[in-house]
């Protein structure tokens, strides 16, 4: 246990770490107070700024709570028209019950919002394609503004999380070289056996904390600025899409989402062990490791929309790329059914426990420097 | 006690024999490896030590393979690297309480253990002071006092007095020999001072091959009549001293006195002298001998 909780600390107790950690929850932070006080909302002709746009927009929300209709986004359109942006002040001039449905169901983001008379309801297949799921008796409406504004930022916290856990990572074992202490810890009785396990161990658990720590705290910054109504509504009104395997609720979203991040931050842990296992230098383990992370980015981006390996072929890598840390976490907006992502989850598991298992036996035998 | 046994050892690098066929077998006592630099001594050590695996030969532990034994073996091993590696934002307390984590040691032994020998060399003062602050006599001092604390049997010390002033290098020496007691104590040098006052046993070592091996007075009965002094202009200093082995040479007044190795007398008027290790060191290194 003493060997744990010191391999945890050598972790934690870099600069870079922390650093890194701090400057994300003052980022974070920073944009919430920002995102709070840059609220405004418009109702019956008054104008509401800031935590009290929050609140009135809450109270408005709560006349339209529940299953979405035909008849409560007529109701909306007629009490408010359409959100839009003034081009005298160049201020939003909406509420947040009108600006769901505008982004949702008109030609609002094509027109740029800003000229009123160009904003219309989608009709035909655009309807179909965009808007109708919205209202067929199957979305729960309610006031969900924190939780879109908390989701726009979502994922990018995640690469950054992902970035501070590469930094942490990369010394695991090539700073024992580079100091030689491994030449000192592989002569001791736990230090070449189990003690790297306990070093892996330690990078997991750093990995999980850093996670659902960061995610606890950033959802508990936007349930402080925005509350907590909201959770048990759709999953749709903030970007998840209808088909597909996504959790009904935002609560459940938010939590499927994590856990994919999670399963993501997990397997990377694993890739930067080996890599570091493998390399003398901290800083070339850097270097690898942010190469290999974006190697799945650019074969979905750049590679894979060229069928380089053939039909098969190509659709196969992406499934594997899609199963890497940098897509994980984004694996509910692909639209993947739940058998697909379940496949995902598994290629990750076995690509990190093999990573797990390389990264020991890499360390283990290592004979020394010269 | 254990015994440990090495039997045909070599080790390959690519191109290069680092050791060749060494065997010998080590019971209690203090055995000291010199050798030049490149001899195979850190190798041998680091086979020893289990870090490096032969790529020949043997060597086992009370007969049985050190790497079958493996944990059991390293129970018993105290280490100190050439280049002792250290965390520099550790203190010195708290690198040496990680090592005894790795070593396996309960944690209230631990405690008092480092202690203990925080104080046997002289860190006490120090212990919560930050490694980088540490000179590297204390550095020397750290890396022994981490090699004890598991009160190895088996104590593999590889040029442990590298870089340390005379001072620190007798108390080293002293703490070695303390030690060395109900201990197997390997230690590797080039510094012939290190071994000549406290092993047991003295391993000559050149191009990885064990040169000579035995007591002190066997290694240097081997230079009998092979060493001469003579005092020389500088011209003829000059002259010997391309021709010859010169363990020591020193100025007095204009001439030179010389202290020679070598198979006959060097220069007329030149007297034999009874050998020290270190002229049995050069003699050995300037001419391979079994």
């Amino acid at each position: 246990m003493r060997l744990f909780w010191e391999e945890l600390r050598k972790i934690v107790s870099r600069k870079l770490v922390w650093g890194g950690v701090l400057f994300l929850m003052i980022l974070v932070t920073v944009w919430t107070i920002v995102a709070v006080s840059e609220e405004k909302t418009m109702i019956d002709g008054k104008t509401y700024r800031g935590r009290e746009a929050v609140v009135e927009d809450k109270e408005l929300a709560e006349e339209y709570k529940g299953v979405l209709t035909v008849e409560k986004v007529q109701d909306i359109y007629n009490r408010f028209g359409f959100y839009y942006y003034d081009t005298k002040t160049g201020q939003p001039v909406g509420n947040f019950c009108n600006y769901f449905i505008t982004l949702n169901m008109t030609n609002f983001n094509q027109t740029g919002g800003e000229d009123l008379s160009q904003i219309e309801f989608y009709e035909g297949t655009e309807w179909e394609n965009n808007s109708q799921p919205f209202v067929e008796g199957n979305t729960e409406f309610a006031y969900v503004r924190g939780w879109m504004l908390m989701q726009e930022n979502a994922m990018t916290i995640c690469v950054y999380l992902q970035l501070i856990l590469i930094a942490a990572l990369c010394p695991l074992f090539s700073e024992e070289y580079s100091l030689r202490t491994a030449d000192l810890l592989l002569t001791t009785e736990d230090g070449k056996k189990k003690g790297i396990w306990i070093k892996l161990l330690a990078a997991v658990v750093f990995a999980v904390l850093l996670c659902v720590l960061f995610g606890v705290f950033y959802f508990g910054l936007y349930m402080t600025a925005f509350g907590a109504e909201g959770l048990s509504a759709s999953s749709q009104l903030i970007g998840s899409p209808f088909f597909g395997f996504t959790p009904e609720s935002i609560g459940g979203f938010f939590l499927f989402e994590w856990a994919l991040a999670l399963a993501g931050m997990v397997l990377l842990a694993g890739v930067t062990a080996l890599l570091s296992a493998f390399s003398k230098s901290s800083f070339l383990t850097v270097i690898a490791s942010l190469i290999i992370y974006a190697v799945p980015l650019i074969w979905l981006k750049v590679l894979a929309p060229t069928w380089i390996l053939g039909t098969a072929g190509t659709k196969l890598m992406n499934h594997f790329m899609v199963s890497m840390p940098v897509w994980l976490q984004w694996n509910w907006d692909f639209a993947f059914d739940g058998g697909q992502i379940s496949v995902h989850l598994l290629v990750a598991a076995v690509v990190g426990v093999s990573a797990f298992c390389f990264a020991y036996f890499r360390y283990r035998s290592y004979q020394g420097q010269k | 006690m254990p015994e440990l046994k090495l039997e045909g050892v070599t080790k390959r690098f690519k191109q290069k024999e680092a050791v060749k066929n060494v065997s010998m077998n080590l019971t209690e006592g203090v055995y000291g490896f010199l050798g030049e630099n490149g001899a195979g001594k850190t190798t041998l050590l680091r086979m020893l030590c289990g870090v490096l695996r032969p790529t020949e030969g043997m060597i086992t532990c009370d007969n049985v393979d050190i790497r079958t034994l493996d944990g059991e073996y390293r129970h018993m091993l105290g280490y100190l690297p050439q280049d002792f590696g250290y965390y520099p934002d550790f203190t010195a307390k708290r690198y040496l309480n990680y090592l005894a984590a790795c070593k396996a040691l309960p944690r209230e032994t631990a405690a008092s253990k480092t202690l203990e020998y925080m104080e046997l060399v002289g860190l006490e003062e120090h212990q919560n002071q930050k490694i980088k602050t540490f000179s590297g006599g204390m550095l020397r001092r750290l890396g022994i006092a981490q090699a004890l604390l598991n009160e190895p049997e088996i104590l593999i010390l590889d040029e442990p007095t590298s870089g340390l002033d005379p001072r620190e290098r007798i108390r080293f020496r002293n703490i070695i020999s303390s030690l060395s007691k109900d201990r197997i104590v390997i230690l590797s040098t080039h510094i012939v001072s290190d071994v000549e006052y406290i092993a047991d046993e003295i391993m000559l070592m050149k191009s990885g091959r064990i040169l000579c091996q035995g007591r002190m007075d066997s290694i240097t009965k081997a230079a009998e009549g092979k060493v001469w002094e003579c005092t020389v202009s500088q011209q003829e200093s000059d002259r010997l001293n391309d021709e010859f082995a010169i363990c020591n040479l020193r100025n007095v007044e204009s001439s030179v006195h010389l202290r020679i190795v070598a198979e006959k007398c060097p220069v007329k008027g030149a007297r034999p002298v009874e050998p020290g290790l270190e002229d049995a060191y050069l003699y050995y290194m300037g001419g391979e001998r079994e």
